[in-house]
């Protein structure tokens, strides 16, 4: 019963310390996919501070991000189907939120070009039918 | 010969307003990538600035023409200030209808009190509407224009204010100027820089056209009212 124990634990222990590593070599595998010029910004990336490191994202290119990103997710093929499954939801979830703020800001920018160009023809127009009213009375 | 040169200069105007203002709608909507920051956005940036540049110049306009009714006491000076000043004011108008537009999905809010660029814009509105209201009180044409001139001369002391209001009170809310040095201007993409100066150069178009309908109405009206006086006399 103790000689179980033992080997339970060990066994535990193993595979624990065993996902510890695959989790922290992750990152190594990563920068191995990634080609030189990004590989540094990555690099960099990682060194800052959790609280930083999101405003530093806009120095990325989109371009970048998406070799990253490809280059993540080739890693997450060899791994288990669940990391996968959650990155598609996560990039679901910002897609969609990134399309309700377009579409809202979009909105704005065709209104206020509506507006100022109503307000300009109004003003013309205005202009114009008061000039007609003048010519008539001269 | 004279007048068919200055309508076919008056249609070519015309017609390049119209196109350029199609050709801009193309630039702004497919052609220019968006803003790090502020996305879709930021686009509404092509059209705010240069209304705003040109309403500036308006109200320079304005300012000129009330220093030369002061010197010369010629009702013709008078006339082009108030074309100036009617146009300078519609133009802020446009600039006080894009920008809360713009801060609206940015700042979450369509104005913010506290943001001294925008206080001293509203200020500039108000001036120039009080200009263009006073004017319509007064009947006696020299009376008027002497008011006006001073009016107009006083209300452009704004204009500098409002320029420099982002760099004399360090305002975080409001994007930085485009010209005079400094940083964060926001056209860090050439084919941000060319659309905001094509942008500039049709409202500029636009702002001279609308100056020669509105000369023209000014002119008669002021002929009318002369014919009026001499009828009377």
């Amino acid at each position: 019963m103790k000689k179980n124990i033992k080997k339970i634990i060990f066994c535990w222990l193993f595979f624990f310390s065993w996902s510890i590593y695959s989790q922290a070599g992750s990152v190594d595998n990563l920068l191995k996919d990634l080609p030189e010029g990004i590989k540094s910004k990555y690099e960099k990336f990682l060194s800052f501070e959790t609280n930083d490191a999101r405003m530093h994202l806009s120095e990325f290119s989109s371009d970048e991000l998406e070799q990253i990103k490809n280059a993540y997710e080739g890693l997450l093929n060899k791994s288990g189907k669940s990391e996968k499954r959650i990155l598609w939801i996560v990039e679901e979830a910002e897609a969609r939120k990134a399309d309700k703020i377009a579409a809202d800001r979009l909105f704005y920018v065709a209104l206020a070009v509506i507006i100022l160009m109503v307000l300009f023809t109004g003003f013309v127009v205005y202009i114009y039918l008061s000039q007609k009213k003048l010519f008539n009375q001269l | 010969m004279l007048t068919r040169h200055k309508d076919k200069l008056f249609f070519a105007l015309a017609s390049f307003v119209l196109i350029g203002s199609i050709a801009l709608a193309y630039m702004v909507f497919m052609w220019v990538p968006s803003d790090m920051f502020q996305g879709i956005a930021q686009r509404i940036f092509y059209y705010h600035v240069p209304t705003a540049w040109v309403s500036f110049l308006g109200f320079f306009l304005t300012f000129l023409f009330s220093i030369l009714y002061l010197k010369k006491r010629d009702l013709t000076y008078d006339r082009r200030g108030l074309v100036f000043a009617s146009l300078g004011w519609v133009f802020t108008t446009g600039v006080m209808i894009t920008g809360p537009l713009w801060a609206k999905p940015i700042w979450g809010d369509y104005w913010n009190w506290s943001d001294q660029r925008l206080i001293s814009f509203f200020v500039l509105w108000l001036m120039y509407a009080g200009y263009l209201i006073f004017r319509a009180g007064i009947v006696e044409p020299h009376k008027r224009a002497r008011f006006s001139s001073v009016l107009g001369i006083i209300a452009f002391l704004d204009v500098p204010l409002v320029y420099f209001a982002i760099r004399i009170w360090k305002t975080p809310s409001h994007p930085q100027a485009v010209f005079a040095g400094s940083k964060g201007s926001g056209l860090y993409d050439p084919k941000m820089k060319i659309a905001f100066f094509f942008a500039l150069f049709l409202f500029h178009a636009i702002f001279f056209l609308m100056a020669w309908i509105t000369a023209r109405h000014y002119l008669i009206k002021q002929k009318l009212a002369e014919k009026e006086s001499a009828h009377e006399g």
